[in-house]
Order: C-alpha cells, then sequence, then structure tokens
C-alpha cells in the first residue's frame, strides 16, 4: 500500500519534473518574441540586463525562434562560402531588426554564399562569452554582435583569441565609451561598424515645426530604467541649449502613466517627448488619452510608438543598419576589402512613422517635412 | 551571534527612572524637528495644493472611486477577517485581463465587471484552501497564488498589453454628451476634465452598489459567521461555525471586489497591462488605514467603516497627485527633491507608522499600569 503510494508519488514528481523541463525548453523558443522597448537596448548594459528578462510578453510581430541557421544562396557559382555568426543579447524588436536586415543583405550578397547561425542570449549576460568562444572555437568567418554588451564580450573575446576573425556590430550607441575602439579610425584592424546615437535634435525640430512658440516639453518615464534615465539627460542639455524647459513625472507602474501625464498637462507643457520607456509605452493609452482630452501632441522617440498612439515617432532605422553591416561583411568575405578599410561613422537613417488619427485628436496637422521620409500608420 | 544573546536579552528589561526621562527630552527634539519639518514644508505643500488645476483633482476622485472597492476587500481580509491576503496583486489584473479581452471581443463592457469580479473570486478560493485544506501559511499561499495568477492572466490576455482605446468600454455611451455639456459649462477645461467625470459620477454608483451588497452581507448569518470567524477562530468554531468554509469565502469575497477594481480600471485607463498591480496591496493598507485615522475608527456600523476606507481611498489618491505636483525642496539641500517615484517609500513609511500607534500606545499604557503597581 504504502510502496505503492511512494512509487505513485514518485512518478508524479517525474512527471511534473518532465512537464517543468518541457515547459522551459519552450520558453526558450517562444522568448524570441518580445515587447516593443526598442532603442533602449543600445544605450547600456544595465538596461538590458533588466529589461529583458521582466519583458516575458509576445508584443511584436517578430518569430525568431533562436538559434536559427538561415542558408543565404549565391547564384554564383564561384561564391566564396563562409559562416557567420551573430549574436544578440536580447529578444527586443530593434536588435532582431538589425538581424533582420543583416540576413536580407546577406542574401543579396552574391560573392559570398553564407551560413549565418544567429544566437539569443535571451537577456542573460552571462551566456555572451560562452556564445563568441564557441563561435571562435567553430572557426566562423565573422562575427556580427548586435548591441553594446554583446560587442564588448565579442571584442574582449577576440583579443584574448589572437586570430583576428573579423567582427561587426550594429544596434551600439557608442563603441567608444564601451571601450571598443578610441576613434573612429582608432581601432583593431579586423573590428568595423555603425554607431547608433540615435539624435535627438529630430523630435525638437519636429516640435518646433509644428509649433515654432513651444518651450516647454513633458516627459515621463520610470527612473529605474537606465536608458530613460539616459535619454532624458540628452534631452535635458538640448532643451538648455534651445533655451526650453523639461518637465518630468515619474511613474513606476504602468497603471501610473495616466495620473502622470495629467500632472504634466496641468503644467502648461507644448508636447509630450515619449522615450522608449517599457513601462511609459505599455501603458501609454494613459497619456494618449490626456493627448487627446488637452490636446498636446505625443512625440516618441522611435517609430513604433506610433501605434501606441503617439502622433508622430522618429528613431533610428535599425532594419538599415543590418543592411549596411551585411554590405561590409560582403565585401569582407569576399576578400575585397579588410575590416581596417572602414572607420567607424555615425549613421543617422531615422524611420519615420506618423498617425494621422492620432495627430488629429491630439490637435495638429503633420507637418510636410514629416510627411514626406515618414509612413503613415492610419 | 548566539554568544552575544544574553547580554542583548537583559537590555531588553524595563529602563531606569533616569533614562525615562531622558527619552521623554528625546521625544520634545524629535518633536520639535517635525514641527520645524511641517512648518518648512507648508509652503511648498501649499504651492503644490494651488498648483493643482481641476482636471488633476477629478483625476484623483475617479481613479479613488476606481479603487475604493479594492480597498474595501483589502479591508475585509486585513481588519474583518485578520487574514494577510496578498493575492489582490494577482486578482487587480487579472480582473483587467478578462475585462480587455471581454470587451476586445466586443463581447461586453458590462458583462466584464461580473466575470472579473468571478475570476478574482476564483483566485481569492484558491488562496483559501491553500490555507486551510493544505496548511500553507496565508502569506506563503496568497504568494503562490499571485505567482500561478501571472501566467493565467497572460494566457488570458494572450498578449502583455491590450489597448482598449478603440474599443467600447462602459464609459463611451457616456463619454460624449457629458464633453459637451462640460464644454458648455467651462470651456477646454470642461473638455480636460470630461473623461474623469464621467468615470467619476458613472464609478460611484457602483461603489454606492457594492456598499449596499456588503451592508446587506454582514447582516445575514453568513456575514455574521464571517466576521466573527475573523474576530476569533477557536471561539466561532466552538459555536459551531464552518470557519473554514467562511475564511475561503470571505478571501474571495475580498478579490472578487479587486476583480471589479481591475475591471474598471482598465475601462478607466483605456490598456490591460499584464504588470500592473504590483504594491496594490500597501496602497490598499494605506487606504485604509488613512480611511481609519480620517473618517471614523470608532465607527461601529460595518457599513461606516466600509466608507470610511472609501474615502481613504480617495484620499490617499489626492495625496498622491499632490506629489506628483509638488515641488519639496529641503531647506539647505540643493538636489533633493521629492520625487512621484517618492511615493513608494513614503505609503510604506506611512503604513508602518500607523500600524506602530497602537502598538506604541500599548507599551506605553502596559509601563504605566507596572508603574502604578511598583
Amino acid at each position: 500500500m504504502s510502496r505503492s503510494r511512494a512509487a505513485g508519488r514518485r512518478l508524479f514528481a517525474s512527471v511534473l519534473f518532465l512537464v517543468l523541463v518541457a515547459a522551459a525548453c519552450g520558453d526558450s523558443d517562444d522568448d524570441a518574441t518580445t515587447d516593443t522597448t526598442v532603442a533602449e537596448a543600445t544605450d547600456s548594459t544595465e538596461s538590458e540586463s533588466t529589461e529583458a528578462p521582466d519583458d516575458t510578453e509576445a508584443a511584436t510581430d517578430t518569430t525568431e525562434a533562436a538559434p536559427e541557421t538561415t542558408t543565404a544562396e549565391g547564384d554564383d557559382a564561384t561564391a566564396a562560402t563562409a559562416t557567420i555568426g551573430i549574436v544578440n543579447i536580447a529578444p527586443v524588436a530593434a536588435l532582431e531588426l538589425v538581424n533582420d536586415g543583416f540576413t536580407d543583405g546577406m542574401g543579396e550578397c552574391a560573392a559570398v554564399d553564407a551560413t549565418l547561425d544567429y544566437r539569443n542570449a535571451e537577456g542573460d549576460g552571462s551566456q555572451l562569452a560562452p556564445i563568441v568562444a564557441e563561435f571562435l572555437d567553430s572557426d566562423v568567418d565573422l562575427i556580427l554582435a548586435i548591441s553594446t554588451p554583446v560587442l564588448q564580450a565579442t571584442v574582449a573575446a577576440n583579443e584574448a583569441d589572437g586570430r583576428g576573425t573579423p567582427v561587426l556590430f550594429g544596434a551600439v550607441t557608442d563603441p567608444f565609451a564601451a571601450g571598443a575602439a578610441a576613434g573612429p579610425d582608432d581601432k583593431p584592424d579586423w573590428l568595423a561598424g555603425w554607431q547608433a546615437d540615435a539624435p535627438v535634435v529630430g523630435m525638437f525640430d519636429i516640435a518646433a515645426e509644428i509649433n515654432p512658440e513651444a518651450t516647454t516639453i513633458g516627459v515621463a518615464y520610470d527612473p529605474s530604467l537606465v536608458n530613460s534615465v539616459v535619454a532624458l539627460a540628452k534631452r535635458e542639455a538640448e532643451a538648455e541649449a534651445r533655451g526650453w524647459t523639461v518637465e518630468t513625472a515619474t511613474i513606476g507602474d504602468s497603471s501610473e502613466v495616466g495620473t502622470a501625464a495629467n500632472s504634466l498637462a496641468t503644467r502648461d507643457i507644448d508636447f509630450f517627448f515619449v522615450p522608449t520607456d517599457s513601462i511609459l509605452v505599455n501603458g501609454l493609452a494613459g497619456m494618449a488619452q490626456v493627448a487627446d482630452d488637452f490636446d498636446i501632441p505625443m512625440i516618441a522617440q522611435d517609430s513604433g510608438i506610433t501605434q501606441a498612439g503617439a502622433a508622430i515617432g522618429t528613431g533610428l532605422d535599425y532594419y538599415g543598419d543590418g543592411r549596411r553591416n551585411a554590405d561590409y561583411a560582403c565585401q569582407i568575405l569576399s576578400g575585397q576589402a579588410t575590416p581596417a578599410d572602414f572607420p567607424i561613422q555615425q549613421f543617422s537613417e531615422e524611420l519615420v512613422a506618423y498617425s494621422t488619427t492620432n495627430a488629429a485628436a491630439q490637435g495638429i496637422e503633420i507637418p510636410a517635412t514629416v510627411a514626406e521620409v515618414g509612413t503613415d500608420i492610419g | 551571534m548566539t554568544t552575544e544573546s544574553p547580554p542583548a536579552a537583559a537590555t531588553v528589561r524595563p529602563p531606569p527612572a533616569e533614562e525615562r526621562d531622558g527619552s521623554s527630552i528625546g521625544r520634545i527634539v524629535v518633536g520639535a524637528f517635525l514641527l520645524l519639518l511641517v512648518v518648512a514644508l507648508v509652503p511648498t505643500l501649499w504651492g503644490a495644493v494651488s498648483s493643482m488645476g481641476a482636471p488633476q483633482w477629478t483625476e484623483a476622485l475617479a481613479i479613488g472611486l476606481i479603487f475604493a472597492p479594492a480597498a474595501m476587500g483589502i479591508y475585509l481580509t486585513f481588519r474583518v477577517l485578520d487574514f494577510p491576503d496578498l493575492t489582490v496583486d494577482g486578482s487587480f489584473p487579472a480582473g483587467g485581463a478578462i475585462a480587455a479581452v471581454l470587451i476586445t471581443n466586443d463581447v461586453s463592457a458590462w458583462l466584464a465587471l461580473p466575470a472579473a469580479m468571478l475570476l478574482g473570486a476564483l483566485l481569492g478560493v484558491v488562496t483559501g484552501c491553500l490555507h486551510i485544506y493544505l496548511r500553507i501559511n496565508s502569506l506563503l499561499a496568497s504568494i503562490i497564488t499571485l505567482t500561478a495568477a501571472f501566467t493565467v492572466n497572460l494566457r488570458i490576455q494572450g498578449s502583455a498589453n491590450i489597448s482598449l482605446l478603440n474599443s467600447d468600454r462602459i464609459f463611451t455611451p457616456w463619454t460624449e454628451p457629458i464633453r459637451d455639456q462640460l464644454e458648455s459649462w467651462f470651456g477646454s477645461t470642461g473638455v480636460q476634465i470630461h473623461r474623469a467625470v464621467t468615470t467619476a459620477s458613472m464609478t460611484v454608483l457602483i461603489v454606492v452598489a457594492v456598499l449596499l451588497v456588503l451592508r446587506w452581507f454582514f447582516a445575514t448569518e453568513v456575514g455574521l459567521g464571517m466576521r466573527a470567524t475573523g474576530a476569533n477562530r477557536e471561539m466561532s468554531q466552538s459555536q459551531a461555525i464552518d470557519t473554514s468554509r467562511y475564511l475561503i469565502g470571505g478571501v474571495a469575497l475580498s478579490n472578487s471586489l479587486v476583480g471589479l477594481t481591475g475591471a474598471l480600471f482598465v475601462q478607466h485607463a483605456g490598456f490591460a497591462d499584464i504588470n500592473s498591480g504590483a504594491g496594490l496591496i500597501v496602497s490598499g493598507l494605506a487606504a485604509v488605514i488613512i480611511g481609519e485615522v480620517l473618517f471614523g475608527s470608532k465607527a461601529r456600523s460595518m457599513l461606516a467603516r466600509f466608507v470610511a476606507v472609501a474615502l481613504g481611498m480617495i484620499a490617499y489618491r489626492a495625496a498622491i497627485a499632490l506629489a506628483l505636483n509638488a515641488d519639496l525642496r529641503f531647506p539647505g539641500t540643493d538636489g533633493f527633491r521629492l520625487e512621484a517615484s517618492d511615493i513608494k517609500f513614503a505609503t510604506a513609511a506611512v503604513v508602518v507608522v500607523m500600524l506602530a500607534i497602537p502598538r506604541v500606545s500599548e507599551t506605553r499604557k502596559e509601563r504605566a499600569r507596572r508603574r502604578a503597581r511598583a
């Protein structure tokens, strides 16, 4: 009696264990789809490691499963074959876009028949060193590092390795501050890439064009997110240079966004500036209602935020970042160039999106300059 | 550590007379400091109050009314049942989740309210059963339910965030007429407050209905049994009251009220977020305590107590709105400024102080009694 019960219990425990294991495995596949906390991952190490794990939500339509292997077919029969290791820190939309752009770019590269090996650390920074080490061990021909912490891990490992495997990087805000390079030309011979420093000026220019008399902007942000604090500091510096003032309200929870927006609105602000703050973006509908009632337009730091209620969103084109890196990779792997030929440059192509519906609700018309370059999401 | 405990225990003995005098001097010093602080803060506080516009007051009122059922639910578990229950942090987003799904699928915004209450009650039943039948400590039981609720909520919602901006909510049919009316009365201010006014005026009806139901319920035999269960479980058992069932029922009732708040909140805010609701238990406790202190700690009838708690929640929300507006720069400091995020610390501190006051006065009475005996 008691023995059979014990056996039953053991069976139950093992079934439970298997279910847990299965759930854990399933998780690592699902997790690649994450929320719309876009450019923040480029800003600092902390922002990623704090952001990614608690964003276990499936909010975007990127359905990327890690690890994944894609073969880009070259038409040319004489194409050189190469293996490229791609490392991403977290399943964040902007970072996935770099990979998408790179994959598409390599597909069009006729000179190289590349096998892409994509790995996502799922927000766990301690996974980076093992992934890079594995790539170096398996003699990949090139590594694409997506985001700052990945770049740092890759540079460290590659320096120690000493073979000089070419390394490209994408979605890195400041490769110099990250210690990967001392200057645009003063860098390791095997390193190349583009600096993705999101311009703050764009939002101010758009605001000034919509309302030339504007002097005050309101920013709601979660002070526990490093990227939001950094973005706010940049914004305050730019505002000071222009003689504008920045009103702030902090939030700790998406349910506080409405109250915070209300508080900002009563301080006579001319615009809401929406940083890529995941807490804020999750509760942005609360701000959108206030913007509607007070006729205060919302300008966002990323084009994707227009879906969540902003009138205009302007952010870096991360897909283009991936394509440019693919162009580098194509030239390097086909032997036409070496990474040393490419100094680190800043790219400033922005992806602009606007919503005529939101703009009308917030009492503005989309300026012609925005309408020219942006896409209307309706 | 263990070797040091005997001398430490010795100091617990009642302090000698001189020390007591010293402590009264200390009390004067602390009192004077607090007085100074208050005097220093009055101008900034006044500045905050006067800078609060009508939109913020109405918004605070609306949010306070929305959270009033949750505060009543927390009062029910915390004070009536004497069962500290953290499940509320999970039943709030649960109510929001089911409401959001029903609304976005065009079922019915009104049906979302009972559905949210049902789901909240279900979570309460789980916590109660874990506690009663598996003998899991009440806090642990509620944390377990809360953890599991996250997954349930995510499954219900399908995604972490649902926008309801373009869906019909219970407030939607009234928003337009109320806006037009308010605009004709107050101009642009009317437009700015119309959403909060709509929410407040409809939610106050729901809150009154909830209050009436609670008043009726706590006069029935079941309600009285529930109160007895909380007051003295052993005694109730000896009176042939099925305390387990009443405890589970009470926790379920409490969480159904929190679920109702969740459903109302998403309809007002225009979105459902899986991660909202963290810390609801503490703000609810703060509302309970503020309500007791400000609006009747001696209230006898259950109705008066629940009303006090509801008013406490409105006062708490007004205080938060005030803090968002306050530019509290302490004299002599340059950089230190109170931020809205400091609310969490302030709330926790208020709760601790208020919970400590009865204990401190008890200790003092005890000491006085001992002195009288000596």
